[in-house]
């Protein structure tokens, strides 16, 4: 039997950040070890983190820039299936920041990406505009 | 990160080191200069400088690089006297207490600095991507070598000749630093501390401002942590006991550069597996998702 996918608008008053991290992080749930170990480090060594998010990952220096999207809000959904196995998906947080990363030494990767992105964003504009 | 009572750290009765208040809590790298003696800046005699690190092997704390300096007439007639000249010969505590002479200005005509490296830079150097870019433990041995003797040179001390414990080839690493600071004479060997009074301080420096920087890293005093090198049954076991499934360590203490955290990240069954570009570059063949039914195409189920 076919099953569907649904998107259940709800409205969410949970709001955190979201941090893009590059590197696959192979689980999907909560940790409580944020708190004491992504440690944000505020003394810049090098001029290509300036007014840029440091913080580390198992040794590794990751450099993080804020996206910002102002005409669209960003949510994390969770899934869920019923009774007849149809998939159900759902806002659970509202997203008030995203950050995207890159590993020192591919900084210029940050700033290529974001570009690549907004240029994308922009031909998706023109094309639903018609 | 909490830090236990310096009372404990010091286990024979000294003061800290001036060396050790800047590096602790930091998870960069910090130098500290002692004030030249004025007897070094009067001096026509010549001067000579040594240096020596500790903590290069082990997987935990910084590695601390140390250099003192003083007149070739003092170190004959001063440093040798104190048991410098063989440094074999000093322990633990014998070490705090000649340390506790030079800051403490017993032993006034010798001027010292270090650069505590730490866990984090250590790991953060070695771990940059692209590979190309990675900055490894020798490159960083040697730059913070260069910047401690240039230091010293600019605060107006005229170095004669310099003496460098190494465990790379000492050849090519001598030539380079004489091209570096053509107006000095050096001496680049291997096991240079046991050879060299001078190194000798130097080694005196670096190992106990390692030692009293590692203990105040103890959570609590009775935490046991070891020697820190990663053969030593009871670092391994701290290791153990302190990995957690997503983020392994405290970056302030544990260096991840090392294969004994890569091995034991990898061989644990409760730590999650986290995957770099690194490791996808060496996989043969791209991995790819397998298709899930009925679920719609998202950016991360696209990245899976």
């Amino acid at each position: 039997m076919e099953t569907t996918a649904t998107f259940l608008p709800k409205s969410v008053q949970k709001q955190c950040q979201a941090h893009l991290v590059p590197c696959k992080i192979r689980y999907t749930g909560q940790t409580d070890e944020l708190e004491e170990q992504f440690i944000m480090d505020k003394q810049v060594i090098s001029p290509l983190h300036e007014n840029r998010n440091v913080t580390y990952i198992r040794g590794r220096k990751v450099i993080g820039e804020q996206v910002v999207f102002d005409d669209r809000t960003t949510y994390i959904m969770s899934t869920r299936e019923d009774d007849s196995g149809n998939l159900l998906i759902e806002p659970t947080y509202k997203v008030t920041e995203i950050f995207n990363y890159e590993r020192e030494g591919n900084e210029e990767r940050l700033t290529d990406e974001i570009s690549k992105f907004i240029e994308c964003r922009e031909l998706d504009s023109l094309i639903h505009e018609g | 990160m909490k830090l236990s009572n310096s009372t404990q750290a010091l286990e024979y009765g000294m003061s800290v080191p001036p060396t050790v208040a800047g590096s602790l809590n930091s998870l960069h790298s910090k130098t500290y200069h002692s004030e030249v003696p004025k007897s070094i800046l009067e001096s026509t005699d010549e001067i000579i400088l040594g240096v020596d690190e500790a903590g290069r092997g082990p997987v935990m704390g910084p590695m601390v690089y140390g250099i003192s300096y003083c007149t070739r007439q003092y170190e004959k007639d001063v440093i040798c006297k104190y048991g410098f000249d063989d440094s074999k010969k000093l322990t633990d505590p014998v070490r705090q207490k000649l340390f506790a002479m030079i800051y403490g200005g017993e032993i006034d005509g010798v001027g010292y600095a270090t650069t505590s490296i730490t866990a984090c830079d250590i790991s953060s150097g070695m771990f940059r991507f692209p590979p190309e870019k990675n900055y490894n433990l020798n490159e960083q041995a040697h730059d913070v070598t260069i910047a401690l003797i240039d230091d010293v040179l600019k605060s107006g001390v005229k170095v004669g000749h310099v003496y460098v414990d190494t465990v790379g080839p000492p050849i090519s690493y001598q030539k380079k630093l004489e091209s570096i600071f053509p107006q000095c004479k050096f001496t680049v060997a291997k096991k240079a501390d046991s050879i060299y009074p001078i190194v000798s301080v130097a080694s005196v420096v670096a190992k106990v401002t390692r030692d009293i920087i590692l203990s105040q890293c103890k959570k609590t005093e009775d935490e046991i942590l070891g020697s820190g090198y990663p053969g030593d049954s009871k670092t391994v076991q701290w290791l153990r006991n302190e990995m957690k499934p997503l983020m392994g360590w405290s970056p302030y203490m544990v260096r991840f550069s090392w294969q004994t955290c890569a091995t034991m990240l990898a061989n644990s069954k409760s730590t999650i597996e986290i995957e770099w570009e690194e490791d996808a570059m060496t996989k043969k063949k791209m991995q790819w998702a397998p298709e899930q039914k009925n679920r719609p195409i998202t950016l991360d189920s696209w990245y899976q």
